[in-house]
């Protein structure tokens, strides 16, 4: 498959999906990166507190929902490449992506309910006031990022974007991606780490 | 499908699994954070070049977002 190349590609105002997209990208990095390094500065202090909280934790399911965050990035890639190249499966490579999304949505509040059911809350330690803000707010992201692609792909099957117009699908792509890249650090710092 | 879309996504799901067993039976501490940050740092970049399509943006760009997955790498594997 040949990828379209766009000839502003390499201005360096034009980052692929558009500056605005990646000054966002780079904010929320540094902001799960700072929040994570003040995580690891806390369990250094409370070692022993940490570590048997974390093994509350089910590294099954976040492993598993690390391969459906890995799945839904690999159809969203293929979403716009078909699109770009004017190809027929776009709606469904972007329909998958959507669906991926919802299913790690599905198991995240699975796990949500498995700590609930344990008495597990925001209060009950130190650990657990990261894990319920980091995960929460990655969720969230998530959230945002199957609404964004929704709507996009409400808009090609109307028309409104095409081969020739499809810089914001590719916007809406990058913040996808976004929800992978803190979620691949997010899971072994929180989930793995001991 | 794009090939090399599908060959980084095998990767990407093999580092996972590769990270997953690794913190389950083979490390522990400081050798576990720098096992698992090494994973991590293969596999922010295999998704930024190959699925954002970072490979075909402005050096500056690749240099910052390469920057910042081993800075902030290095650091977790200080703190940890």
């Amino acid at each position: 498959m040949t990828e379209t190349i766009e000839p502003q590609d390499k201005s360096i105002y034009y980052p692929p999906g558009g500056l605005l997209i990646w000054i966002i990208v780079f904010l929320e990095l540094l902001t799960f990166g700072a929040f994570l390094i003040v995580f690891l500065a806390y369990r250094k202090a409370d070692l022993e507190t940490f570590t048997s909280a974390q093994q509350v934790l089910n590294s099954t399911l976040g492993m598993i929902n690390t391969i459906v965050l890995l799945t839904s990035g690999l159809f969203m890639a293929a979403g716009l490449v078909e699109l770009k190249k004017g190809g027929i499966k776009t709606h469904m490579y972007l329909g998958i992506t959507i669906a991926l999304g919802i299913l790690f949505m599905a198991l995240k509040g699975y796990e949500y309910y498995e700590k609930i059911e344990l008495g597990i809350g925001f209060n009950t330690n130190q650990f657990f006031v990261f894990y319920w803000l980091l995960t929460g707010f990655h969720l969230i992201h998530v959230l945002v990022a199957v609404v964004l692609v929704s709507y996009m792909l409400y808009n090609i099957k109307s028309g409104s974007y095409s081969s020739t117009n499809f810089e914001d699908v590719e916007t809406a792509g990058v913040f996808w991606h976004m929800c992978d890249l803190i979620w691949i650090f997010l899971f072994p710092i929180i989930y793995l780490l001991h | 499908m794009n090939k090399s879309n599908i060959i980084t996504w095998v990767g990407l799901v093999s580092f996972t699994l590769l990270t997953f067993y690794s913190s389950e039976a083979l490390f522990t501490g400081k050798q576990l954070a720098l096992v698992l940050m090494g994973i991590v740092v293969v596999k922010f970049l295999g998704i930024g070049y190959q699925f954002i399509e970072l490979k075909r943006a402005h050096t500056v760009w690749k240099v910052l977002f390469t920057g910042f997955i081993l800075v902030f790498g290095l650091l977790v594997v200080v703190f940890a």
